[in-house]
C-alpha cells in the first residue's frame, strides 16, 4: 500500500445561494481505506460526495486525487466511479448488458466486459437475474445492479452514496460485509455515504461524521465510539444515556457530578472545572441490571419499565425518579438468567462504572436539540 | 376492540399469488408486526385488512362482525404509511385536528382533545408549524397523531418508519409502541426490518411468498425458531451442515466436514443430514494460544468494532465459514490472522433436518 492520499480535500466549502452545505472540510483518505461519511438528512454527505465525483465544483477549497489536483476537472476525467442513490439503470438493457456497460464504457473488450459483468453478479448475488430486464426487480435488485456496474469499471475509487438504502434490512446486513470484502479484495479506496451508523460502524475503516456542513469527528469506528467529542456524535453514533449535572468534587482522577438532588455521577478523569455544567453519559451496554443491591458506586434502584429483544440485547428502560429514565442494553442470554422479562414493574438496580462515564460540557444548545431529539 | 381473524384470505395480481390462502388471529389490544422480504404479501395482507385492496377470497373479522366487503371508511381504523401525507398548507395543530373538524367537532372540547395528543405525541412545539419546516421524524409524528385524532379502535401501519433516517427511525418505534399501549389501541405494523419488529412487538407474524411461515413473541421465534427461514431472517445465524453420527438420551453427535460437535437434543436419527443454526453470539472465540490440534479452531479473516458489539469471522480448518458477534467486553480482540479457537454457548445449537429443497432456498430472501 502506498502512502500516497488517494482523497485530499483542503478547507472545501460549497454554497448553494445563501445555504452552506459544505462548511471548511479538510480530509485525507489513503489508499486503499474504506470510508463512510456519516450523517443526519440534510448534513451534507451527497454533496461532499458529488464533489469528489467532480458533479459539482467547491466555492472555494481544493481538492487532490491520488496527488493530482482535480478541483474542476471534469467527472470522467477522474478515474473514479460514482454510485447515484438514484441510480439510472438502462431500461432497454438486461441485467447481464447493464453491468457490462461500466467496464465497455472504460476500454474493455466487449468479451471481458461480459466476463466482469458475471463476476460482479455473482457477487451482488444475482447471477440468476442476469437475462432480466431492470423493471423486472425490485428497487433493492436494481440498486445492487447499479452497485454492480460501478464495482464492474474496476476504478481505482468508488464514490457510493447509499448503496444498500433501497434494500431489505436483512439483506443490508449480508451484504454490507460482503461488500466490505469486495473492496478489501479488489484493494479500492471506497467513500460510502449513509445516515445508518450500524452500517457504517460495521463496513469502514473510517468514519466521517458530518453535522452542518461540517465534519465533526473523523476517526476509527473504535475511536468515534470509545472517545466520541460531543454528546451529538455519542448520541448519533451508538445512542447512550445523558445526565445533565453539575461537577460538585474533584480529586486526583475522579469526578463527581450532581445530576439531581442529592445525587452524584462518579467518572474517570478530571477534565472538567468545579461548578462547570456539564452532561455526564454512558452507553447503553455498559450500563448493568443487577437484581440486588450492592455497595458499588454508580448503583440506583429503579423501576423496571419495559424490555424489548434486539437480538445479541435485551433493551430494558428503567425508570430512576427524579434522574429520569435510562436505558441499559443486557446482553440476552444474561438477561434471560435474570429472568428480566417477567420482572417489569419491579424494583432492580443500574449501575455503570466510573470508566463508562464520560463527561461532556454542556452544549450551548439545549440538550435535546444537541441530540437531534426532534 | 375485539379479536381479529383472517381466514383463508387469497389474492392474486396476474401471474403473482401474494397471499395464499392466509388465516391469522390477532387479539385485542396487541402490537403485531408482519414481517418478511420485500414481495412476501405483507403489504398485500394489510391493504386487504385495510380495505384498499379486495381480496379473490376469504373473510375477514372484526369481533363478531365480518368486514370482508365493507369499504375502508367503514372499518374504523388508522392507516399510517412510508409516504408521509400531511396537508402542506396547514400547521402540524391543523394538521392533526383535521379528522375532529371533519367530524363536526368544534369548540374547547375539540381544542383540548387536539392538545392532548399533540402532547402524547410530544408535538407540542411543533404546533404552529408547517409540515415543510419540520424534520423527517416530526413530520411522520405528526402523521402519526393526525391518524390518532380520528380515533381507531386499530391502527394500521404500513412501514411507518421507512422514510426515516436510521438513527430516528430506532428512537421513534419505542414511542409508537408507547402510543399504542397508552390509547389501548390494537396495532399491526408491516415491517422489513427485523430489529424494528422484534423490539416494539408482543407478537410477530413472518412470511415468506404469500404464506405465513411461523407466528409467536420475539423471544420465541429469535431463540427457537421451527423453520430455518426464521433462524436466518430474525437476526444473524451461521448455518452448518453435516451428518447425524449418534442420536440417543437426549445428545445429539454431529460430524461437520470430519469434525465432532455434541449438543442437547432429539428427534434425529443416525446417518441423518443436518443443519445446525447457530446465533453469531453463541459463538465464543478465545485465542488458541496452545496451538493445539484439536477441533473447531482456525484463524481470525476480520474483524469488526461495532461498537456494542465485537464481530469476529473465522475461518476454520475443515473449511467452514464461521461469524462470532458477542457483546463489546472492553477485551483486547484477537487479531486478524491469529489462531482462534471457538466454542458454542450452551443451547446456543439449534438442529433442523435438511430442507427438501435445498438449504439456499430454504434461506432465500428474495
Amino acid at each position: 500500500m502506498t502512502l500516497l492520499p488517494s482523497i485530499r480535500l483542503i478547507d472545501v466549502s460549497k454554497t448553494f445561494g445563501r445555504i452552506k452545505a459544505i462548511h471548511n472540510v479538510s480530509l485525507q483518505i489513503a489508499d486503499g481505506e474504506y470510508v463512510c461519511v456519516l450523517g443526519p438528512t440534510g448534513s451534507g454527505k451527497t454533496t461532499l460526495l458529488r464533489l469528489i465525483a467532480g458533479l459539482t465544483y467547491p466555492t472555494s477549497g481544493s481538492i487532490e486525487l491520488d496527488g493530482k489536483p482535480v478541483t474542476f476537472v471534469q467527472p470522467e476525467d477522474r478515474n473514479a466511479a460514482y454510485v447515484p442513490q438514484q441510480y439510472a439503470l438502462f431500461p432497454h438493457m438486461t441485467v447481464r448488458e447493464n453491468v457490462a456497460f461500466g467496464p465497455l464504457a472504460r476500454g474493455f473488450t466487449p468479451e471481458e466486459s461480459l466476463r466482469t459483468a458475471d463476476e460482479m453478479l455473482k457477487l451482488v448475488r444475482l447471477s440468476h437475474r442476469a437475462a432480466s430486464f431492470p423493471h423486472e426487480l425490485s428497487g433493492g435488485m436494481q440498486q445492487r445492479i447499479a452497485l454492480a456496474r460501478g464495482l464492474a469499471g474496476r476504478s481505482p475509487l468508488l464514490l457510493l452514496d447509499e448503496p444498500l438504502g433501497a434494500i431489505d434490512a436483512r439483506l443490508r446486513v449480508i451484504l454490507r460485509y460482503q461488500l466490505r470484502r469486495l473492496a478489501k479484495d479488489l484493494g479500492v479506496t471506497v467513500v460510502h455515504v449513509t445516515h445508518d451508523q450500524q452500517e457504517a460502524m460495521s463496513i469502514a475503516d473510517r468514519i466521517a461524521v458530518l453535522r452542518e456542513g461540517a465534519i465533526e469527528q473523523f476517526d476509527h469506528p473504535a475511536d468515534i465510539y470509545g472517545a466520541p467529542t460531543s454528546p451529538f456524535l455519542a448520541n448519533f453514533v451508538g445512542g447512550a444515556n445523558f445526565l445533565e449535572g453539575t461537577v460538585v468534587r474533584k480529586e486526583l482522577d475522579v469526578t463527581l457530578i450532581e445530576v439531581a438532588e442529592g445525587f452524584s455521577v462518579t467518572s474517570s478523569g478530571n477534565a472538567h472545572p468545579l461548578g462547570g455544567a456539564v452532561v455526564a453519559s454512558f452507553r447503553q451496554e455498559r450500563t448493568s441490571i443487577l437484581t440486588s443491591a450492592s455497595l458499588e458506586e454508580n448503583l440506583v434502584p429503579g423501576k423496571l419499565v419495559s424490555t424489548s429483544l434486539l437480538g445479541v440485547f435485551l433493551r430494558c428502560v428503567v425508570d430512576l425518579g427524579r434522574i429520569g429514565e435510562i436505558v441499559a442494553k443486557v446482553p440476552l442470554r444474561e438477561a434471560l438468567q435474570q429472568r428480566l422479562p417477567d420482572r417489569v414493574g419491579d424494583v432492580i438496580f443500574v449501575r455503570a462504572g466510573r470508566e463508562a462515564v464520560l463527561v461532556f460540557s454542556r452544549p450551548e444548545r439545549a440538550l435535546a436539540v444537541e441530540l437531534e431529539a426532534f | 376492540m375485539p379479536d381479529i381473524r383472517i381466514v383463508n384470505v387469497r389474492k392474486e395480481f396476474r401471474d403473482v399469488l401474494a397471499l395464499n390462502d392466509v388465516s391469522l388471529e390477532i387479539r385485542d389490544r396487541e402490537y403485531v408486526s408482519i414481517i418478511g422480504p420485500s414481495g412476501c404479501g405483507k403489504s398485500t395482507l394489510l391493504k386487504c385488512l385495510a380495505g384498499i385492496i379486495k381480496q379473490d377470497s376469504g373473510q375477514i373479522y372484526v369481533g363478531d362482525r365480518e368486514v370482508t366487503a365493507l369499504p375502508p371508511e367503514e372499518r374504523h381504523l388508522g392507516y399510517m404509511f412510508q409516504e408521509i401525507a400531511l396537508f402542506p398548507h396547514m400547521s402540524a395543530w391543523d394538521n392533526v385536528g383535521y379528522g375532529p373538524r371533519v367530524r363536526g367537532e368544534a369548540g374547547e372540547l375539540a381544542r383540548q382533545f387536539v392538545g392532548q395528543i399533540m402532547e402524547m405525541t410530544r408535538l407540542n412545539i411543533a404546533s404552529d408549524t408547517y409540515p415543510d419546516e419540520l424534520s423527517g421524524g416530526a413530520k411522520q409524528k405528526t402523521a402519526l397523531a393526525r391518524a390518532i385524532a380520528a380515533e381507531p379502535q386499530l391502527m394500521l401501519l404500513d412501514e411507518p418508519l421507512g422514510a426515516l433516517d436510521a438513527h430516528v427511525r430506532g428512537v421513534l418505534r419505542y414511542e409508537l409502541r408507547r402510543l399504542v399501549k397508552e390509547l389501548g389501541l390494537t396495532a399491526i405494523h408491516v415491517t422489513h426490518d427485523q430489529e424494528e419488529a422484534m423490539s416494539i412487538s408482543d407478537r410477530l407474524v413472518i412470511m415468506k411468498a404469500g404464506q405465513v411461515v411461523e407466528v409467536g413473541t420475539p423471544l420465541q421465534l429469535y431463540l427457537s425458531p421451527k423453520r430455518l427461514f426464521t433462524a436466518n431472517f430474525l437476526g444473524e445465524a451461521n448455518f452448518i451442515e453435516g451428518t447425524v453420527e449418534e442420536s440417543n438420551q437426549g445428545q445429539i453427535t454431529v460430524s461437520v466436514k470430519g469434525w465432532k460437535l455434541n449438543f442437547a437434543g432429539s428427534g434425529f436419527v443416525k446417518g441423518e443430514r443436518i443443519v445446525l443454526a447457530v446465533r453469531p453470539e453463541s459463538v465464543i472465540p478465545a485465542p488458541d494460544d496452545q496451538q493445539s490440534d484439536r477441533e473447531w479452531t482456525g484463524s481470525v479473516r476480520d474483524h469488526l468494532l461495532l461498537g456494542d458489539c465485537m464481530r469476529i469471522e473465522i475461518e476454520l480448518e475443515n473449511g467452514t465459514e464461521i461469524v462470532s458477534q458477542i457483546p463489546n467486553s472492553g477485551l483486547q480482540p484477537i487479531k486478524v490472522g491469529e489462531r482462534a479457537r471457538i466454542d458454542f454457548a450452551k443451547d446456543g445449537i439449534i438442529p433442523y433436518q435438511f430442507p427438501a429443497q435445498g438449504l439456499d432456498l430454504e434461506l432465500a430472501l428474495e
